[in-house]
């Protein structure tokens, strides 16, 4: 397909116009990310020990939350002498607090072990997770069922 | 570029190498969206997220498909039934005798049960003791971020 512009002579040939259009479509196209916007909590699995002989591992005794099942409300549980809203927002409120540099009670390092109900959904134990991890704690870990 | 028969059938190279190369990456593309590790999966969806970016580098991705059944997936392998999660740590074992340094990727959809995930991570678990890894094995929890936050 050729068409004249004017009287000079010019011609636009459209059939090339058309290709590189197409290539750089497919260019942007191929250059696009895919996935999903998928992101990841990091997590450690240590070797679980079983009543450790090390006097010194009282001192460093981790902070254990129970995520409840929905049979009881549901809710989460610091084990200790705190009174915490039992919501991930209240989680990480009191975390946030407690946690230095902003509180005094914890490391941003001291274990914190979540430790859900059996039937408490995957997106619960996200959110707690979350929760902590936003409060600036990470060494947190998931009690696994052995 | 034209070529002429003896009859006269005149054949144009140039369109048909065109619909060869518009093959060619269609089919690149279509194998790059479809990503064989990561089936679609109701993954949680944490708000305000706390999650990171994944780092590049070598990763097992573990799916753990059906929320009543267990159905495991890992590298194209899959396992259903009791004997899932046994065999799950095998194959994790050996992967992570060979590299040490892999990352085990959970993928679970938000309503899986921790009945169902919990014996997954204490699988990674052992399968780190089995392959006799000195330190811990290293865990992602995939979630997907809200895009709108």
């Amino acid at each position: 397909m050729r068409r004249r512009l004017g009287s000079g002579g010019l011609t636009l040939h459209m059939a090339p116009m058309i290709d590189i259009v197409f290539l750089l479509l497919i260019y942007f196209m191929v250059a696009t990310d895919f996935s999903p916007a998928e992101e990841i909590f990091r997590l450690d699995l240590p070797e679980q020990q079983a009543a450790s002989s090390d006097p010194l591992a009282l001192i460093d005794e981790p902070l254990l939350i129970r995520l409840e099942s929905m049979g009881y409300g549901g809710g989460i549980e610091v084990v200790g002498p705190w009174t915490v809203s039992p919501t991930p927002e209240g989680l990480r409120r009191f975390l946030a607090e407690s946690v230095q540099p902003r509180g005094q009670l914890f490391l941003s390092d001291h274990p914190i072990i979540i430790e859900p109900a059996s039937d408490v959904s995957w997106e619960r134990v996200i959110d707690t997770f979350n929760a902590v991890v936003a409060a600036g704690c990470t060494n947190v870990t998931l009690e696994t069922p052995s | 570029m034209r070529r002429r028969s003896i009859h006269g059938i005149a054949s144009d190279m140039t369109p048909l190498i065109d619909v060869v190369f518009l093959l060619i990456v269609f089919f690149v593309l279509v194998s790059r969206i479809v990503d064989e590790d990561r089936p679609r999966l109701d993954l949680p969806t944490p708000v305000p997220a706390a999650s990171r970016t994944a780092e590049p580098g070598p990763r097992a991705i573990v799916n753990i498909m059906g929320e009543q059944d267990l159905l495991l997936k890992l590298d194209g392998r899959q396992w259903q039934g009791d004997h899932a999660v046994l065999e799950l740590q095998k194959a994790l074992a050996v992967l992570l005798r060979k590299h040490p340094d892999i990352a085990v990727q959970i993928r679970a959809g938000r309503a899986t049960p921790w009945s169902q995930v919990g014996p997954v991570l204490d699988a990674a678990r052992r399968a780190g003791r089995l392959a006799g890894l000195s330190g811990p094995v290293h865990v992602q929890l995939a979630a997907m971020r809200d895009r709108s936050s």
